[in-house]
């Protein structure tokens, strides 16, 4: 690494948008992305902001200028402000449907629309404003149906053809700051951000970024952008790290040696199919 | 006490990130090369910078996560106990 590269987090600006909140778990990756893209967003104007569960446990809003809305709203605003650009933030459970409805709508219009959607490791899901469960699980049994159900929700963002889509991870901030910005030059954009998840996965919160590293370096969640059709992978993980690296890692999920196998099958097809993509 | 950000009057310890954590982060200014590693990995921008160019953290937002300690590239953050 060159010696003066480790000094590039001081060149982002000193400008924080994000308002931390005592609802996120200590550790969470979650927060930790929102954080980094306002950042990438802070001198590039004010945009409504349309979010579902981020604003649970973060805000990435500044003192003045933004508003909140769940992203079914987020349409409606898009009508009214102009310049139109809008930003949508959810999760990728219930909140997902909302988002592939704005990606959809937005095709046909000429509304410009910056949709994030977050990937927790677990699926863990923070209901904090349902009274009944502050915490819930999304009833999921094992990794390979975790990344059965990513790769679902990509391939669905995908087929809406946004003009930009791309996946990045909390774990590597400037890689997302970098797309972030891609995404603001394009009109339709959706990026897909895998979020370390401590207290879903229960270990211990600090190594939260690690955790993130873990799932890119073993091709569980690959980087990659597709731009006006191109596919590229942003970030090769060369010589890829055995999946136990990053499974093993997490003690709410029992990991055979069978799932271990049905987990590393997937990534390698999934990984096969994204080499063929790009030229 | 007073909240940092809002400077408002708040009882001691109360509904602060003092609260949350049993551990914070101390730096080590000899072997800090203030690269801002520990800043930008903060879940909950609880790191600022200080006097120097140096960093520490927030005593109201910081919840000990240790995420910070760990980024570190030069060991120069120990996560020591609360109170001590």
């Amino acid at each position: 690494m060159d010696r003066f590269s480790v000094y590039v987090p001081r060149l982002l600006p000193e400008a924080e948008p994000f308002v931390s909140t005592l609802r996120s778990c200590p550790g969470c990756g979650q927060a930790l992305a929102v954080r980094i893209i306002g950042k990438a967003l802070a001198n590039h104007g004010r945009y409504p902001y349309g979010c579902e569960a981020p604003d649970v446990s973060a805000s990435a809003l500044p003192s003045e200028g933004w508003q909140t809305f769940p992203p079914r709203k987020a349409s409606f605003a898009a009508s009214k402000i102009d310049p139109a650009k809008v930003l949508a933030v959810a999760g990728e459970s219930g909140a997902f449907e909302d988002l592939f409805s704005l990606l959809k709508d937005a095709q046909g219009s000429k509304k410009r629309l910056f949709i994030t959607c977050f990937f927790n490791e677990a699926g863990i899901e923070r209901h904090g404003s349902k009274p009944e469960s502050a915490y819930a699980h999304d009833c999921i049994r094992s990794f390979s149906e975790r990344l059965e159900g990513i790769h679902a929700i990509l391939d669905r963002a995908g087929s809406a053809q946004p003009d930009f889509f791309a996946t990045a991870c909390a774990s590597y901030p400037f890689d997302l700051i970098g797309k972030v910005h891609k995404a603001l030059s394009c009109r339709i954009s959706f990026l897909a951000v895998f979020v370390p998840c401590p207290t879903g996965c229960l270990y211990d919160p600090s190594l939260g970024l690690h955790a993130g590293r873990r799932a890119v370096q073993t091709g569980f969640f690959p980087l990659y952008q597709r731009e006006s059709g191109t596919t590229s992978i942003t970030l090769e993980p060369g010589t890829l790290l055995p999946l136990s690296a990053y499974l093993t890692m997490q003690q709410a999920y029992m990991v055979s040696p069978e799932e271990t196998a049905r987990v590393q099958s997937l990534v390698t097809g999934a990984l096969a199919a994204l080499r063929k993509k790009c030229p | 006490m007073k909240a940092y950000r809002t400077g408002d009057t708040v009882p001691e310890g109360a509904y602060t990130g003092t609260v949350w954590r049993d551990k914070k982060p101390v730096w080590d200014r000899k072997r800090c090369f203030k690269c801002g590693s520990c800043y930008l990995s903060c879940p909950d921008a609880a790191i600022m910078k200080v006097d120097d160019g140096y960093y520490d953290m927030q005593q109201d937002i910081c919840k000990g996560c240790g995420i910070c300690a760990r980024e570190c590239l030069n060991d120069a953050l120990a996560m020591t106990p609360e109170g001590k």
